[in-house]
């Protein structure tokens, strides 16, 4: 008994002295990031790089948002990631559930082309799609970013059907029988299932939309509708990029979707229920 | 009755009139996110706006870096261009061959403007560029140029003279040697790096005193050029003396894409601001960072005229820069090029002032000067600074040349095989457009 | 209407909005860049249709023939190694104790960093001089490559870098881990079962599902690395870093050869197409769906 303890014990320790080894390495380029957030201009160029600054420059925080419209930009950036994520939320889980749980006619051809199609290198659908885009009259509009997730994502459905797939059948079944519709049992048995899954869904597309480059870059002509994206790019200058000033508002971005992530944490890994076998 | 239709006839007047003097709108992309090019750039719209009240143009920014065109071209593809670039210099051959801008010149004419005067008045290597197939597709906007930099408080260090930088090659290479600190394998101060900063395969080229293109028989003529092969094998030298490995290591540390060529995002840290490279050749916006305060806190540096071969006997440089076009499928290409005049020249004469970016009209030149007198080396340069053949394989070009000093360097091949492969790859890219 | 024929309807309606959005967004440009890539295609001209004779130059571009190999290399160490990272982090990650929801944050972290953060504290790190790697090494005695200014060493230490971004994977794998009923691991243990066997013979089976799914996308993520090489190392040392993703951008805006950059594509696709097809028919002996 006393061995078993102190293995249990040796056990434990070496896995915190682990996590917060592991931890420390992953918190590095956050660290920097906010450190240099804080240097002075000529903190930037000394050697080795300091790992804090002398003091610290709050002015630079205040400097990066009125680099370029910071607000305004924040606002566009809500408005292009809220519009995916709920655009994601709607269409993924019902391809998925469809895929997973629905019979129909080539069904399977459907999924194997949908899959197929996130492997194309996107630099090369980029044009054909713009001028899809351009035809509709919709370039300079927000609708290009957020229409294609109300219309689904690959990547997501396939994760979504994965986790339906692991729903027992006999559930859905005993539903039908009671007579309930196919709406019914999507709302109020699947989608409450896999309620950790789609958080895990919104996380993941909130955080592409909230960082995606290329799309607003090629969409958006206006600078009053250009998200935070595509303010960062502008500290860089060949003519000397303020490093300090570019960490600060990329800290500012960061905020929010750590906010998000500490808060949904816990939500996503509690109980998913993959395989169906209550715990 | 009548005062009815009296009223009538003069809100159809007031109508008219207010539809006829619906001013032009000119959109204009540009991507100087810099707060003070920008600005500049931003009151010079203004003014012209103010002159011409039948055009008004709007400045947007895209947040786009160095030559990416990526928007460009999806914008062109779909219809949905601007009337107005801001586009590399160094493109517009290529762009102008692919039919992705509009002839300036004829629109130029169209607004009475004599065009073969307007070339004249500014620096040539400047308009050469903006020339494809004897048809003139840009107006050039600002320049830049390249010396030595070097730091005088390593000089002192090592017992040269910080007033004395190097003039020749040989002294170069002497000076070198004598700021190179090493601590068993591994560098603690490199004196200098050929193919560092700006040290393209074009700049040692030209340094050692020849040609890469034969504009009359539009021939690439660079593998067969000794100088140019000599320069290349200088460059070599450098590598197997100090070890192409451990340099490589040594710039690793400052985010530098050492031997890549793609002409990427900005260096996160200089190893010459760093005070560990004594000497670098690069441009003159380096010289506007410094004074900026994006330096170390006293930081003490010297410039000079790049070192050349005592042969050749005397200092080259080349340029590149931006410029303005029309791309195409423009809306309003007419009041497109009045607004590009306009920019490229009084325009010009303001956004060096402001914004300490060297002009190529020739009028904008000393005004520049006076403003910035430390930039007075860089403008003594254009007269005679060389730019790089405005071919439509212009980026090929670039990315096969450097491509062939780091077989070079690596030694992977030798000199002679790898310009040799170099050029008969674009040469074949260059006959085949030439055709057409 | 039959009960069967009624399914199959609303899963046809179901899928409506995605069918819409393949054929719009998907199926159409995938064809349009076929199309292109038989052609000699400069955006602004009209194409040129020249056959095969891009895929024909592709094999004799060494160049293309370098960046594939390095692509290969990518999907060879990027995929296994995730996985394993993933899993490894996910089985830290996963226990209950108190202030867990703070680690998993910070190891979430790099994945929501702008790229040029990251990348630099990436060069730091891995600084073949003053870096912590070699500088931790040189503790035991071992004299550290030159990591990413070596050619031969490039390609690894940028998979390495990858790595900091497994976050998202670990928490996927924590979800699937989760869901294992406590009852087995309980059982396991008083039948005499050790960590390894308890990990193959429950916790596996369990996150089966979402294995498959990290395979066949990190597989095709593999194919299209391109934002790190990007801005680590752009491609060198003399090109040694340089992956087929960058290659095609190189060619569909710098050149604007889309006709080129679309047959190169078109073959990142079949092979991605081919490696899915095996990974999903192979899936069946080990992947497990529940009961």
């Amino acid at each position: 008994m006393k061995s078993k303890r102190k293995s249990h014990i040796l056990s434990k320790t070496i896995s915190l002295m682990l996590l917060i080894i592991v931890t420390v390495i992953y918190m590095l380029p956050f660290f920097w990031m906010v450190s240099t957030s804080f240097k002075a201009d000529y903190e930037l160029y000394e050697y080795p790089a300091p790992l804090l600054p002398d003091k610290l420059i709050f002015e630079n925080y205040k400097l990066a948002v009125t680099y370029f419209p910071f607000w305004k930009y924040f606002r566009n950036t809500l408005i292009i990631t809220l519009g995916s994520v709920i655009g994601v939320l709607f269409s993924c889980p019902l391809a998925a559930y469809s895929f997973a749980q629905l019979e129909w006619k080539g069904k399977n051809l459907v999924f194997y082309l949908l899959i197929a199609t996130m492997m194309l290198p996107n630099f090369v659908t980029l044009i054909p799609v713009f001028v899809i885009f351009s035809k509709l009259n919709l370039v300079n509009t927000f609708w290009p970013l957020i229409l294609p997730s109300f219309l689904g994502q690959p990547f997501f459905i396939f994760l979504l059907r994965q986790f339906f797939l692991s729903l027992p059948t006999s559930l859905f079944d005993a539903a039908r029988i009671d007579g309930a519709s196919e709406l019914q049992i999507y709302t109020k048995i699947a989608l409450p299932l896999t309620k950790p899954a789609l958080i895990v869904v919104a996380l993941f597309q909130f955080l592409g939309s909230w960082n995606d480059y290329l799309g607003p870059l090629i969409y958006l002509t206006n600078e009053n509708k250009y998200p935070l994206s595509l303010g960062l790019p502008q500290f860089l200058s060949q003519y000397g990029t303020h490093w300090n000033w570019m960490m600060a508002a990329a800290t500012i971005t960061v905020i929010p979707v750590l906010i998000f992530f500490i808060f949904t944490q816990k939500q996503l890994v509690e109980g998913i229920k993959f395989t169906g076998s209550k715990g | 009755m009548k005062k009815k239709s009296i009223l009538l006839v003069i809100l159809l007047c007031f109508v008219t009139l207010i539809l006829a003097q619906e001013p032009v709108k000119i959109i204009f992309w540009h991507n100087m996110s810099n707060p003070v090019d920008r600005k500049s750039i931003e009151e010079i719209v203004q003014i012209f706006n103010q002159k011409n009240p039948n055009i008004e143009v709007e400045a947007i920014l895209v947040p786009a870096t160095g030559t990416d065109a990526t928007r460009l071209m999806t914008a062109i593809a779909g219809g949905t261009g601007p009337d107005a670039y801001y586009l590399d210099r160094f493109t517009v051959a290529q762009r102008a061959y692919y039919n992705q801008l509009e002839p300036l010149d004829k629109y130029l004419e169209e607004n009475g403007i004599d065009v073969e005067l307007l070339k004249s008045k500014y620096v040539d290597f400047a308009i050469n560029e903006c020339i494809w197939d004897n048809t003139l597709y840009a107006l050039p906007w600002d320049t830049d140029a390249r010396v030595l930099f070097y730091n005088k408080k390593l000089f002192r260090e090592a017992g040269l003279d910080p007033e004395k930088p190097p003039v020749t090659i040989e002294e170069l290479d002497e000076y070198a040697e004598k700021l190179t600190k090493k601590a068993g394998n591994r560098y603690l101060q490199i004196g200098f790096v050929p193919w560092v900063g700006e040290g393209w395969p074009y700049t040692w080229g030209w340094t050692f005193g020849r040609e890469f293109y034969d504009y009359e028989n539009q021939k690439l003529i660079f593998a067969e050029d000794e100088n140019i092969k000599e320069s290349f094998e200088w460059q070599k030298m450098y590598a197997d003396k100090y070890g192409i490995k451990e340099m490589e290591a040594f710039f690793s540390a400052f985010g530098m894409s050492f031997t890549g060529s793609s002409v990427g995002s900005a260096a996160p840290i200089d190893p010459f601001l760093n005070g560990q490279l004594a000497m670098k050749v690069d441009g003159n916006w380096l010289l506007a960072q410094i004074e900026q305060g994006l330096a170390p806190a006293g930081f003490e540096y010297g410039m000079a005229p790049i070192p050349y071969p005592e042969e050749v006997g005397k200092s080259t440089t080349w340029a590149g820069g931006w410029s303005i076009v029309i791309p195409k499928g423009a809306k309003h290409p007419k009041e497109a090029a009045k607004f590009i005049y306009y920019m490229a020249t009084e325009g010009q004469i303001k956004y060096a002032e402001d914004a300490a970016h060297l002009p190529t009209w020739k009028e904008a030149i000393p005004v520049f000067v006076e403003a910035y007198p430390k930039q007075r080396l860089f403008a003594d340069l254009l007269s005679t600074a060389k730019n790089r053949p405005p071919l439509p394989v212009g980026a090929l070009l670039w990315d096969e040349l450097v491509d062939a000093r780091n077989y070079v360097l690596y030694g992977e091949k030798d000199v002679e095989t790898a310009l040799l492969d170099a050029q008969n790859k674009v040469q074949q890219e260059l006959n085949k457009m030439l055709i057409r | 209407m039959t009960k069967k024929r009624k399914q199959a309807a609303i899963g046809i309606l179901f899928a409506l909005p995605t069918l819409l959005g393949l054929i719009i967004f998907k199926i159409y440009p995938i064809l349009a860049s076929g199309f292109y890539s038989l052609t000699e295609y400069h955006i602004t001209l009209p194409p040129q249709w020249i056959g095969v004779k891009n895929y024909k130059n592709l094999f004799s571009d060494p160049l293309f023939i370098k960046s594939f190999s390095n692509t290969l290399y990518y999907l060879i160490w990027l995929v296994p190694l995730g996985l394993i990272v993933g899993i490894c982090l996910a089985l830290l990650l996963v226990k209950d104790i108190k202030g867990i929801g703070f680690f998993r944050s910070m190891v979430y972290l790099p994945s929501i960093v702008p790229i040029y953060a990251f990348a630099t504290v990436a060069l730091w790190f891995f600084n073949p001089y003053f870096g912590l790697v070699n500088g931790l090494l040189a503790r035991v005695g071992v004299e550290g490559p030159l990591w990413i200014a070596d050619e031969k060493w490039v390609k690894f230490t940028l998979v390495l870098v990858a790595q900091w971004g497994a976050g998202p994977t670990a928490l996927l794998f924590m979800a699937g881990m989760k869901d294992v009923p406590k009852e087995l691991y309980e059982a396991a243990t008083l039948d005499g079962a050790n960590a390894w066997q308890k990990f193959w013979k429950i916790t596996f089976p369990f996150i089966s599902p979402i294995t498959l799914y990290y395979l066949i996308t990190s597989a095709i993520g593999a194919l299209q690395f391109f934002d790190l090489p990007n801005i680590m190392t752009g491609g060198g040392p003399n090109n040694a870093s340089l992956s087929v993703g960058m290659y095609i951008y190189r060619h569909a805006f710098r050149y604007t050869n889309m006709g080129y950059a679309c047959a190169m594509s078109w073959i990142i696709f079949i092979i991605s197409l081919i490696l899915t097809i095996v990974l999903l028919r192979t899936s069946m002996k080990w992947v497990f769906y529940g009961e």
